[in-house]
């Protein structure tokens, strides 16, 4: 399925949830996730599998003024 | 008499605010913000990219220190209050530096629109410090928004022109009742210890330190600086020029 | 929220405070950009007295950076003397054996005709307290008047209740000049045996309402010759101080009105020499960098001459203190004997003589 990850378009298997795309990441920080523009508690991350058209957006703190 | 820093009713250990952009390293920055003994240090709300490893900010910050993420790269009040709330459920607690930029040529902030995000975050519980182009009307929209703080710019972001808004500082200091943190442009530790003795009650620099060649010693020493600023203004200078008038043209009339 | 809260929490220790001024408080105080409340004592106190000069050279240049060369200049129009209090300083007072007037309106605009013809465009009407006689309509109908014949017109007359003041203001009233005559709680009451004037707070708070009615100048002052001059100074600067960061929009103004002799011979009960005048004057000028400074025609022609340059922004020229002085022959007693009788064209001359510019009106 077709997804949005971070404004990207990605494809991605069909009903992934948000762990098991977390999950390929090679860093492991803390991370905040925003899916359809609404903040996803980490609680929830195992639970929700994503549709065709999904935007998530993840967030991390970075170095800045 | 103990010097108290008090933010929101809470005590603050240091008067120097380090920022965490620009480092050459996070090992770096680290021992930087030991060096700083910084305990309010800022950072950057960013999307990770999925496919890089990105190593974890948090995991070098010190124990102790209050992560205050400035809501960078908003350009509207409402994308200011969206990156505060990501970053409340992040995890990085509640105290945001508001800074919405529209101008990116000079990196100048937009007052209106800081004070807008002001009033809605300070509403939610934030703990705001924004940061703004140093006007007294401003202010106290700021202050009566719900700010804890005011950020008000030295020179523009990265210039390190040191205190370019001087005049406009001092009727800060002498009119508000709030923290007055001077933020951006400070380029030496020199221009540090003139806003301490200005009366400002800290600053924050990032770029002056993070770019430095050795920016841990350079952190050392804009702590040096502010301390000695602000020992030199609960002391009171004394004063400059002793005239001693040979004359008295304008009151010699009184015989 | 009241000027008299701040006032009770400077009373005590004053004496002290200006008495223990050191030279290194006084230099201080001198280098200070925005001089506080403790640089102002130090400007008052004993060991500043020493030290004019340096004063004057720093309110000189705080006063040529805020005014220019400028002396605006006024006149008084006295419109009745009719008084129910006693005040054991002034000549008005009810006990007074004096000939007792009142203008009616054709008289108010004989008097505004003559005094207009002179150039004058800034005036002050004045009364003594009653409200029978001057009522507040009176008031309101003579600022009406006289606005007809200047371009600014001013009242000093017995304290009114915020509507009353705003109707003035309707009525075409743009300045309010009050004098507290001694902030001295115990001592203004017994300088003020009976009558409405009594009422300390009342005229304390006087200026405030002026202020919220609308008014875009407000006067304040104290009596000097009555309670010790420091103290006098010190409040009058702190009520200033209190209206102009009130009201931010409103004009806030000091006058230095010293006792002189009249009908009835009430001596000063402290001396105020003319150094102290001018110290007063000096720290004044420091303490309110942007605040006018109105000196009357109490002071002779000569003495006004030297304080130009002091911090004086305002001056009373070709002063009659008589009621309906202006259009007839001076038939009833004045409230105090005018020193400097020189005419308006003179004061004129007097100001030119040192450089500045006599300026008739403020604004239209």
């Amino acid at each position: 399925m077709n997804l949005k990850i971070n404004g990207k378009e990605v494809s991605a298997a069909a009903g992934i949830t948000v762990e098991g795309l977390l999950d390929k990441r090679p860093g492991r920080g803390r991370v905040v996730v925003a899916l359809n523009r609404t903040v996803l508690p980490d609680t929830l991350w195992e639970k929700t599998a994503l549709k065709e058209g999904d935007a998530l957006e993840i967030f991390t703190l970075f170095g800045g003024g | 008499m103990t010097d108290q820093f008090k933010i929101a009713g809470r005590n603050v250990k240091s008067r120097f605010l380090l920022g965490t952009g620009k480092f050459p390293s996070n090992a770096v920055m680290r021992s930087a913000i030991v060096a700083s003994r910084a305990q309010i240090v800022t950072a950057a709300l960013r999307r990770v990219d999925l496919d890089s490893e990105e190593e974890n900010l948090l995991a070098h910050i010190p124990e102790g220190t209050i992560m205050m993420t400035n809501t960078s790269g908003a350009r509207d009040a409402g994308e200011a209050v969206r990156i505060a709330r990501l970053s409340r459920a992040l995890g990085a607690g509640d105290w945001i530096k508001i800074e919405v930029i529209a101008d990116n040529k000079h990196l100048l902030p937009d007052n209106a629109e800081t004070i807008k995000a002001a009033a809605i975050l300070a509403a939610e519980g934030f703990i705001v410090m924004p940061y703004f182009n140093p006007d007294l009307a401003d202010a106290r929209r700021l202050r009566d928004a719900g700010a804890a703080s005011l950020m008000p710019l030295g020179a523009p972001i990265g210039t390190n022109k040191g205190l370019c808004t001087k005049e406009l500082i001092k009727i800060l200091v002498a009119e508000m009742d709030l923290p007055v943190i001077v933020d951006a442009g400070l380029g030496r530790p020199s221009h540090a210890a003139e806003a301490m003795e200005l009366g400002a009650a800290a600053v924050l620099v990032n770029t002056a330190v993070a770019s430095a060649r050795d920016p841990v010693r350079m952190a050392g020493a804009f702590a040096l600086a502010v301390e000695a600023g602000r020992s030199a203004w609960l002391a009171g200078p004394g004063s400059v020029s002793e005239t001693a008038r040979a004359s008295s043209p304008l009151t010699g009339f009184l015989g | 929220m009241s000027f008299y809260n701040i006032h009770s929490s400077r009373r005590g220790g004053l004496d002290g405070l200006l008495k223990s001024a050191t030279d290194g408080d006084i230099s201080r105080a001198l280098e200070r950009e925005t001089p506080g409340e403790e640089d102002f004592l130090a400007f008052l106190s004993a060991g500043a007295a020493g030290r004019l000069e340096e004063l004057a050279v720093k309110a000189n240049e705080r006063g040529l950076r805020n005014f220019g060369r400028v002396i605006q200049l006024y006149a008084p129009l006295y419109l009745g003397n009719f008084c129910e209090n006693e005040c054991v300083y002034c000549g008005f007072r009810r006990s007074s054996r004096i000939a007792r007037k009142k203008l009616d309106l054709e008289e108010v605009e004989n008097e505004a005709k003559a005094l207009s013809r002179s150039g004058i465009r800034d005036v002050l009407m004045l009364t003594g307290e009653s409200r029978t006689l001057t009522p507040p309509a009176y008031l309101a109908a003579c600022a009406e008047l006289l606005k007809r014949y200047f371009a600014s017109v001013s009242v000093e007359v017995y304290p009114l209740g915020r509507e009353e003041y705003a109707e003035l203001v309707s009525a075409g009233a743009d300045g309010l000049a009050i004098y507290q005559e001694t902030y001295d709680e115990e001592l203004y009451a017994e300088l003020h045996p009976s009558g409405p004037k009594r009422d300390y707070r009342g005229r304390l708070d006087a200026p405030e309402r002026g202020c919220l009615a609308g008014m875009r100048r407000v006067n304040v002052g104290a009596l000097l010759g009555l309670s010790d001059f420091r103290r006098e100074i010190f409040f009058t600067g702190l009520h200033a101080a209190y209206l102009r960061d009130s009201f931010p929009g409103v004009e806030i103004s000091v006058s230095l009105p010293r006792l002189r002799p009249q009908q009835g011979g009430f001596s000063p009960l402290s001396e105020v020499s003319d150094r102290d005048f001018v110290q007063a004057m000096l720290a004044l000028r420091l303490f309110l960098p942007r605040a006018g400074i109105s000196v009357s025609t109490r002071e002779s022609g000569g003495f006004r001459k030297d304080l130009i340059g002091l911090g004086v922004t305002r001056m009373s020229a070709g002063s009659r203190t008589g009621v309906g002085g202006y259009s007839s022959p001076e038939r009833t007693e004045g409230q105090f004997s005018v020193s400097d009788k020189s005419g308006l064209e003179a004061v004129k001359s007097l100001i030119r003589a040192r450089g500045y510019q006599p300026v008739m009106k403020d604004w239209q």
